[in-house]
Order: C-alpha cells, then structure tokens, then sequence
C-alpha cells in the first residue's frame, strides 16, 4: 500500500529535469482546509505485513483540518494542522510565530501503528512521539530549546522478545554570530530506559562547542569541540571527546579545496570485548570548474583507529584509505554526463581472536558510477549504472554488484504528463568452500508508472502503477526473500473554481510471498475524499 | 598517525599564511545583488506603500508567509525590512534608465544565497553553504524555499492527492513542499528506492528526508546523538550502547557502521539488509555459512538475537 501511496506522491516530480529542476509543485495554504477521507479496504489475508509500516484510516477520517493565520500589524503567524484518525495514525502540529518572528514555538504529536509482519498472531506495535520546541531571538544571539519524547512499544512474532522503550531527549543551543563567523554552544541529554527491564537504562550528556571565522579572503575555519558522558545502568561513565577542524579555502576563482580533520578520545569502560580506544579522520576534497561547464572533484579520507584487542593483550590500529573522484559535465546542449568513482582500502586489520584466525573484513572495495541525463523537448531521460567490487583477500571471497536503472518523464501536453522508471540489482558472490555463497545475494527489480491528466479544466485523472520483485532462491525459507508485490492506484478528481475537491480512487494491491503463502496479502481499497477550502 | 597530523598542522599553517597573507589588501568590491544594497542610502528605500502600488496582490498574500514576521519587523534596519529587504532599494528598482531588482527567479545559486544570508548569518555563513554539494551543484535557496505563499495550483492536481491514506507530517515552514517531494525532485532514483519492499517509512510520513541528512551544514554535528554510531540511533535507541559485548562493524572502526549490513532508503531484502538472511553475516564470517547450523538464520531464529550488541553475551546469543 504504501509503495503505491509513494508513487502517486512522485508520479508529478519525475517529470522534471534532473540538472534544473523545476520547482516542486507549490504548498496551497488557504486560511483553513478541511478534508474528509472515506476509505473501505477489501482485504485478504497477511494484515500484519499490510501494516508493517503504518496503519492507514480505514472508514472515516479526517485526511486534513489546518487553519492557517498571519497578521502583518502583529507581526505573527500561526499554522495549525490534524491529520489522520484518532483510531489509527494520526498527525498534529502546530507552529506559532509571535512579536515578530522573535519568538518561535512548535510542538506536534504523532503515533503510528504498525506490525512486525509475522504469519501468527502477534500484538500490535505502537510509536508515539511528542515534540516541543522554542526559538527565542536574544539580540544578535538565538537560543533554541527542544524537547522530544519517543515512546517505542514493539512486539515481534517468537522467539524475539518485545521492546517497550522510552527516550527522552532535552536539548539547548545558543548561536550567535561572532566576528565574520559564529558561534555555537549547546548541551543535551537523552535518556533511555526499557519497560521490559532487559537492556540497561542509559543517559547521554553533550556538551558542544563551535566556532567559525572567515580568515581574510580566501580561508573559513570551523573548529569545535563535543564532549559525550554516558552512563549505561548505574556503571562507570563512559566518556567520549571529539575535537574537530574543518573549512574550506578557495584557490582561485574556480577551485577550492575543503578539508577537515577530526579526533576522537574514547573512554568506554562498559565495553569488555573489543572497543575503541582513538579514532582520527583526515578528510580533503578539491573541487574545479573547467570551462564548457565542466567540473571535477577529488577527495580522500584517512580514518585511522586504536582498537583494543578483545582479549585486552594488544591495540590494533586498523587504517582505511578512501579515495573519491568525480566529474560531471554537460556532452552537449541536452546531455549531462556524471561520473564517480570510488576506492577505498583497509590496513593494518586486526587479529581475529576466534576459532577461523582469517580476516573478516572487506579490505578493498571499489565502484564506479555514471549518470546520463538527457533533456527532451518538455521531458527527460536518465539512465543509471554502477558497479561495486568488494573483496576479503584472507577468505578468497569477492562480492560484485550491478545496478541500473532508466527513467524519464515527459509532459507530451499541457494535459497530460507521464513518468516511467526500472530500477535493477544484481550481485555476483563467492567465497572459497562456500559454493551457496551467491544465493544470499539476491537481485531485485522495481518498475514504476505513472500518468497524470487532465480531461477538462476541472476533471483530473491520475494512475500509477509500481511492481517489484526479487529473484532470490532463499535456501533458509525465510519470508520476504522471494516475493512480487503488485500496487495500482487510480484517481479521478474534480475540482471546482473555488478550489474544493472531490476525488474518487481505486487501489488493487497484491503481495505474493512465493516462499510462505502465510505472508499473502490482497487489496482493494475504494476512497471519496472531499477536500474544502475557506 | 604522528606523520599525517604532522602533514595536517603543517598543510593548515601555510593555508592560514597564504589566506591571511597573500590577499590581505584585496577586500573586493560586493558583487550583485549585494552590490545593490551597498549603494543604496536610506532615501533609497521606499516602503512597502511604494511596491503595493504595482503588486498589490504578492504584497497582501505575503501577510501568511511564515517570512513576515521577522521581515516586517520595524525593529529591523530599513535594508532589511519588507519587500526591499530582499528584493533591493525601491529607488533603483524605479529608475527609469536603470531599472533593478533582486529577482530570485533570475539569479543563480551563489547570488541568491548570498541575499539570503545577509539576515540567516546567526544559523550560517555563505562559506558554509559553499562547502555543501548542494550548492557545488549550484542548487539554490529558492529551489526548496518558498517566501510568497503561493495560489492554489492550476491544471493537473498534484499527484500527493492520494496521501491522505496515510497521515502526513505538514511541511516545515518557507518549504515549497513536503521534503519528499522537494528533495525528490532531483533525486528521482534515491526516492524511488522508497517503494522497494523494504523501505524507511517515509512514504507513510513516519519520517522526513532531514531526519538523517542535513542540507545544513550548520546543524549537522547535533544531528549525531551518539558519539560513535551516529544518527541513527536517534529512532534506533536500543543498538545505541555501549554494550558490554560490542559487535565490531557496529562499534564504527571500518567507516560504515550501520550501512556495512543495511541500505539506508530501500533494499529488496527484509530489514534494509544488504543481503539476504545469512548473507549479512556471512559477508564477514564466511566460514559460518554452510558449517554453522545451516538452514537457519542468524538472528530469528532466536540464537544471535542480540546482533548489535550485547550486555549479557560475548556471542551475542542474549541481549
């Protein structure tokens, strides 16, 4: 349901072109909208994978009711929003500007429902988060407070336990412009605790500490400084220092180079296997215009770590090198040609205490990627390929990946625009002695359509139409490894000169799991919603 | 290590010599549009009586942009007050001879944020924006923001009709749309991954695009929550840790963390996982695949059950 919900969403963006974008279509804010949804689903068989993700209103609902206020004597603003059903997921909001703009205040409530997709019965799952928020203007500075509450309840289908938890999350920050630059200080808490009582409860101070300076002409520097106390059931605290310098400096009137440089401290004294001990990033990227409308970038990364060996006799400092290049340009006056390229490397990996004494990791990884964008008339095409190659030379085992996908979108009137893309996934694996190696590596293939049209000046039609699949020979017989889902969505819409809508739909869904037919789902759903405007 | 952030500090002291140093003097002039407000003295601003005259209708409808507030304000210096704060001094945009205006829809990418950033300074500097691959792809502030609250929308209806079946976040003030819709506009292919079998919710407006990704540079280190595993976390609290038995890809020292076993948009494979069922762990353990209970999973079969870490379990058999 939700793939073809998504679909419709984009159906009208995938028509526009990739390099100059043209704008989205435009927020209507009327003073108020109210907009009533009647929705019946003709269901058969899996709800749960149906609602795995969320849990759409199913009779009446109240798809929208906003009012939105400003007053340019005042200087205020309010905009106010309910979405959803009280019985299933809802959305409210609201954000109210006062004493002009100075002070800002926001706060919304959300929760979902939804299933861990489970061919047994099992409890429905529940996320609620409440979030309130206040942006107070001090002269030059700016103080902005924030206070989350994310409530988790989740059950899964046995032998996973449930997870029932909370994280509060408190956070202040003070930014101010300072010189040719700013500064930014900041300090927040969050806190975690388990209703099931299994995982320990955790609290995480930040402090946190920016500044920025433009450095005559040509040079901004960044520096900060963020310091992490963590506290995990009542043990010893951990602690974590980061010191970061990063900026950028121009070399000319087209070239610039970026750079940064991090370093970490840990101090983690819950961790009793292997653990971190330092970790430092160097980062530089030079990027240039060429003329022709040409541009290149080359980065590079060297992240480098102390790691403590699990059985504490040595520190291991494991190395990654990673290299990245890129090029894009126009071939010509319709055709846009993006390239990139990437390297990286691992070295000095550490000693693996275990019974296979190989090296587990992926110590290189490779991939290159070229985008073609051609602009047509009103519409464009894009073509996508990329390819990876990670290889573990201890183990023998090399992973290769391919991917491509083609799209276009074209307006072929004023009346009607279509939009059509095929993604694809392949992947080739082997490992030395592991001949069924390969077979956890599945292909996937994803094609979307979409047409949207109009008939009058007030009737609308839209449709699309996404299918996706894997061709997985899943060895394990574990659901969702071999599977094909089948989503329509088709609307018709009239709107009056006043801007109130009414639009009928129709959604045939189909979810076939070829592996457990327990997983099965098939839908129609039918939809009136009138939306008014005032 | 000692060599490279030798090389660094040496690499930052001659950059700070050369920047400090070789351009000193050469304070350029402002360039258009700030050029235009540079100039201009007070008797250049006219009001916004004075634009009214002509748009009346933007000049009215701009009383319900989020934007008003803070641009009404008489608090504010003339330069950056009402229309002429953005769009320039009144007077030369009247100049009969020499007729300007600072019109978004002309400028590019560079021009307009550095408009923008006259009065956004306090969240971001224009060397700040210059450094994101937003604005290298010469991507504007006006491509995602809206000032002017805009009509209703003519022709076909927009294709978002359909959403009302799931509840949607409304989209953050001055947006032109919901971040789907206005990050999806150039990146086609990353939100069509969104439809895969397994996916992040966003489609269900579970979440937004800057949950994760932070088209400001500004407010990207708060973003991270936990000091080694970053932001996902922030949703995912129970992988968060430390824990006292930590399992190595998720601890952070090969780069990828959480992305070395999941697709962070979609995957065809349950869980955003890069492969399937054994084969997130036997991309590592390879000698795990056909000699280790075979036939089963890993996690959901109830052995592995604590796979992002463990309190309890060096295998990481109990949470």
């Amino acid at each position: 349901m939700a793939l073809l919900a998504f679909s419709c969403v984009f159906a009208q963006e995938e028509g526009q072109s990739a390099e100059e974008p043209a704008a989205p279509p435009t927020v209507v804010r009327p003073r108020a909208v109210f907009d009533f949804s009647w929705i019946n689903w003709e269901f058969n068989g899996n709800v749960r994978k149906f609602k795995q993700y969320a849990t759409p209103a199913d009779g009446w609902s109240l798809g929208e009711a906003s009012y939105l206020w400003g007053n340019d004597v005042r200087n205020a603003w309010f905009l106010g929003a309910y979405r959803g059903s009280p019985e299933d997921d809802f959305w409210a909001g609201a954000d109210l500007l006062l004493f002009d703009g100075t002070t800002a205040l926001g706060g919304s409530l959300r929760r979902n429902k939804f299933f861990d997709p489970f061919p047994l019965l099992v409890d429905e799952s529940e996320r609620e988060v409440g979030e309130a928020t206040l942006v107070q203007a001090i002269g030059p500075a700016r103080l902005a407070l924030r206070y989350q509450m994310d409530k988790q309840d989740q059950y899964f289908g046995a032998p996973r336990e449930p997870l029932r938890q909370r994280t509060r999350f408190m956070d202040a920050v003070l930014g101010t412009e300072l010189g040719d630059g700013r500064l930014q200080l900041g300090v927040s808490e969050r806190t975690y605790w388990d209703r099931t009582n299994v995982l320990p409860d955790t609290d995480v101070v930040r402090y946190d500490a920016i500044v920025s300076q433009q450095l005559g002409p040509r040079l901004n520097l960044e520096g900060g400084y963020l310091q992490h106390k963590i506290r995990v059931g009542g043990g010893d605290e951990n602690e974590v220092e980061t010191w970061l310098v990063q900026g950028d400096l121009d070399l000319g009137e087209a070239t610039t180079l970026g750079f940064g440089f991090r370093y970490e401290d840990l101090n983690l004294p819950t961790v009793q296997n292997a653990a971190l001990r330092k970790r430092y990033s160097t980062t530089g990227r030079l990027n240039h215009r060429f003329g022709g409308g040409w541009s290149a970038s080359v980065g590079y990364r060297h992240l480098e770590s102390e790691r403590i060996r699990s059985d504490r006799s040595e520190v291991e400092v494991p190395i990654r090198d990673a290299w990245t290049g890129r090029v894009w340009g126009r071939l010509g006056p319709n055709l846009r040609l993006s390239v990139r390229g990437a390297y990286d490397h691992l070295r000095g990996l550490p000693t693996v205490v275990s019974d296979d004494a190989r090296a587990l990791w992926w110590n290189d990884r490779a991939s290159l990627q070229a985008q073609l964008d051609w602009f047509v008339g009103t519409g464009t095409i894009y073509a996508t390929f990329a390819h990876g190659v990670s290889v573990n030379d201890d183990r023998d085992a090399t992973l290769r990946s391919t991917s491509v996908a083609l799209g276009g979108s074209f307006e072929l009137t004023d009346r009607l625009s279509v939009f059509a893309e095929h993604q694809r996934e392949n992947h080739r694996a082997r490992a030395a002695g592991e001949p069924d190696f390969d077979a956890y590596f599945a292909g996937g293939v994803l094609s979307t359509l979409g047409i949207s049209a109009a008939l009058s000046d007030q009737w609308f039609f839209s449709g699309t139409y996404t299918e996706t699949g894997t061709n997985n020979s899943n060895l394990v017989f574990e659901p969702g490894g071999n599977y094909k889902g089948k989503y329509w969505s088709l609307a018709l819409t009239h709107r009056r000169p006043d801007g109130n809508e009414l639009m009928l739909g129709w959604m045939p869904w189909r979810y076939l799991d070829r592996t457990n037919p327990f997983y099965d789902y098939d839908t129609q759903a039918f939809v009136v919603t009138a939306k008014m405007r005032f | 290590m000692r060599l490279g952030t030798l090389f660094l500090g040496v690499g930052l002291a001659s950059l700070f010599v050369g920047a400090l140093g070789g351009e000193k003097a050469a304070q350029k002039e402002p360039q258009f549009p700030l050029s235009l407000f540079a100039k201009a003295t007070e008797e250049s601003y006219l009001g916004d009586d004075a634009c009214s005259s002509c748009h009346e209708d933007v000049v009215a409808k701009f009383k319900l942009s989020a934007h008003a507030p803070h641009s009404n304000s008489a608090k504010l210096p003339v330069g950056k007050r009402g229309c002429e704060g953005c769009h320039g001094p009144g007077q030369f945009h009247v100049d009969e001879e020499n007729p300007q205006v600072v019109s978004y829809k002309k400028m590019d990418a560079k021009q307009v944020a550095a408009a923008c950033l006259r009065c956004h300074g306090d969240t971001m500097k224009l060397s700040h924006w210059n450094r994101t691959d937003h604005a290298q792809a010469s991507v504007a502030c006006t491509s995602c923001h809206q000032i002017h609250p805009a009509e209703p929308a003519e022709g076909k209806p927009p294709a978002d009709a359909l959403v009302a079946f799931h509840a949607q976040p409304t989209p953050k003030k001055l947006l032109k749309g919901s971040e789907a819709q206005v990050c999806g506009s150039c990146h086609k292919k990353t939100l069509t991954q969104f439809k895969q079998n397994s996916h992040h919710p966003l489609p269900e407006g579970r979440m937004v695009c800057s949950d994760c990704h932070d088209v400001h540079p500004a407010k990207s280190a708060r973003k991270d929550v936990d000091a080694v595993k970053g932001k996902c976390v922030t949703c995912h609290a129970d992988k968060a840790g430390p824990f006292v038995y930590e399992h190595d890809p998720v601890a952070g020292w090969t780069g990828d963390g959480c992305m070395e076993c999941h697709k962070p948009h979609g995957s065809q494979n349950p869980k955003l996982l890069t492969s399937f069922s054994r084969g997130a762990c036997a991309q590592c353990h390879t000698d795990k695949l056909s000699r280790h209970f075979p036939g089963r999973s890993c996690w959901s079969s109830g052995c592995h059950v604590a796979v992002h870490g463990s309190n309890t379990d060096p295998k990481l058999l109990r949470r």
